[in-house]
């Protein structure tokens, strides 16, 4: 069977192959010379310049592609703290804080495990537990699609400290490549043609923590936390 | 013997104004070969899904290369054909020699690779149209489906190029082969033979050339080159259909 289904994109190539040179043979046959060809071209011209009006018609991006913002947006250097938390300000989404009693503290995570978060911890020597997400930009095919993410939530119950990571959320969409003959004036017209590395750009996400130094913290399975100080 | 005496021009002029007409099934085969190419494309031209932060992409990728393939197939075997001793005769029913009988071939070609060239790249237009109308209706679209029209004339001025060259290179084997009878089965051969040879002896060489070709981006550059060879190619089957059969 896996025979069958790897050679069979051969065959269809193939086929597809035999049948163009056929109607590539059959064009040159020098009986037709009747105006009816002028009429299929002529059609299919027509046909191709209404696509031409539609297409600048169609509500649709008709800008150039949104362009991921350059500079830094790894997040890491704030994981690992070599860098303060201030210095990604400008991808602050959304903070929580809580006040807390208790000696100790068990961080775990509820919701989709595939969509966990990196988690730095701050020591600090406040009496709350203090949570700040940050998020920078993630671009597909030159499109923005942070705002498609669903942001996630905390919960405190008893000495729980519950991070309610997102469902999935599914995108479906279509996009285009141009064709090489359109960029050969570019400046690496075969490279931006064959190039992927510029369609994705993941961005990061980081979840801060401010605990205070006397609470002892205990992590469930799956959780990975970073010290940026002890 | 007509008493009329007329000039190269003149001949190879009503050459091509009889061709236009007899080779018309050359654009209507177009026609068809790329409404079959369109028709291919709209399965799309690849898919990926890729997943993070709570997000799963599904993406279907649709482009031409379909129509620019199946194009330069068309131009290539059309250029060949042409060359076949059953065409160079009916290229006599007319006043004309073996020099008037090329160029206006020649002619052809180049009216035919300017059309092909224009269809190919609107095709772009109307596989963007159908896929929005018909295919993914609500999805999302990507960036690349906006064509700026500078871009177009960009295009269309680099596919008639690649046409014009194709089919000289076409033209010019179908000569070759014609000079002995062996030669169509022995040519195809030759060719892979030396591509590797070339290979082996200069390492990188087969890369060389199509960097030379396909990565210039001056425009005035890319024409020289392409025309540039077209017209060597061309010279050279004329200089060789000088050696098939004498035609008075």
């Amino acid at each position: 069977m896996s025979v069958v289904a790897s050679v069979l994109p051969f065959i269809i190539l193939l086929i597809i192959i035999v049948a163009v040179i056929v109607v590539v043979l059959r064009g040159f046959n020098r009986v037709n010379i009747t105006r009816k060809g002028y009429w299929i071209l002529g059609g299919y011209v027509i046909v191709l310049l209404l696509s031409v009006v539609i297409y600048y018609f169609i509500p649709g991006p008709k800008e150039e592609s949104q362009q991921a913002p350059t500079g830094r947006q790894d997040l890491s250097e704030v994981l690992y703290g070599e860098l303060p938390v201030e210095s990604i300000n400008e991808y602050f989404e959304e903070e929580w804080d809580f006040s807390y009693d208790k000696d100790s503290i068990q961080i775990g995570y509820k919701g989709d495990l595939n969509n966990s978060v990196s988690i730095a911890v701050e020591r600090t020597d406040g009496n709350s537990i203090k949570a700040a997400f940050y998020q920078t930009p993630i671009y597909a095919s030159g499109i923005e699609l942070t705002e498609h993410i669903k942001p996630i939530d905390m919960q405190l119950s008893e000495d729980r400290f519950l991070i309610n990571l997102p469902e999935t959320v599914h995108l479906d969409f279509t996009s285009f490549r141009k064709e090489f003959p359109l960029l050969q004036f570019k400046d690496s017209p075969n490279e931006d043609w064959m190039g992927d590395s510029e369609r994705f750009h993941w961005g990061d996400q980081l979840l801060y923590l401010q605990i205070p130094r006397e609470i002892e913290i205990k992590t469930e399975m799956d959780v990975y936390l970073e010290y940026v100080n002890k | 013997m007509s008493l009329n005496r007329m000039g190269l021009g003149t001949v190879v002029a009503k050459q091509l104004q009889y061709k236009m007409k007899a080779y018309i099934g050359v654009f209507s085969s177009l026609v068809l070969v790329q409404v079959i190419a369109v028709l291919l494309s709209l399965g799309g031209n690849g898919s990926g899904s890729s997943s993070i932060y709570g997000l799963s992409i599904n993406s279907t990728l649709y482009m031409n290369v379909n129509v620019i393939a199946f194009t330069f197939m068309w131009i290539f075997i059309h250029a060949i054909m042409m060359t076949t001793k059953a065409e160079r005769e009916n290229g006599f029913s007319f006043v004309s020699n073996q020099l008037s009988n090329n160029i206006s071939n020649s002619c052809l070609l180049l009216i035919a690779s300017i059309i092909g060239g224009i269809t190919t790249i609107l095709s772009g237009y109307l596989l963007r149209v159908i896929v929005y109308f018909f295919i993914d209706v609500d999805l999302f679209i990507g960036t690349e489906f906006y064509y700026p029209p500078v871009e177009v004339l960009q295009g269309i001025i680099a596919m008639v190029s690649y046409l014009v060259f194709a089919s000289s290179i076409g033209y010019l084997l179908g000569i070759i082969t014609q000079l002995n009878r062996m030669l169509p089965v022995l040519l195809p051969i030759i060719l892979i033979g030396m591509l590797i040879a070339m290979e082996r002896a200069w390492q990188g060489a087969f890369l060389k050339i199509g960097e030379f070709y396909f990565q210039e981006t001056n425009v005035f550059l890319f024409l020289f080159k392409f025309i540039g060879t077209a017209v060597i190619c061309f010279v050279a089957a004329i200089l060789l259909s000088n050696r098939l059969e004498v035609r008075k």
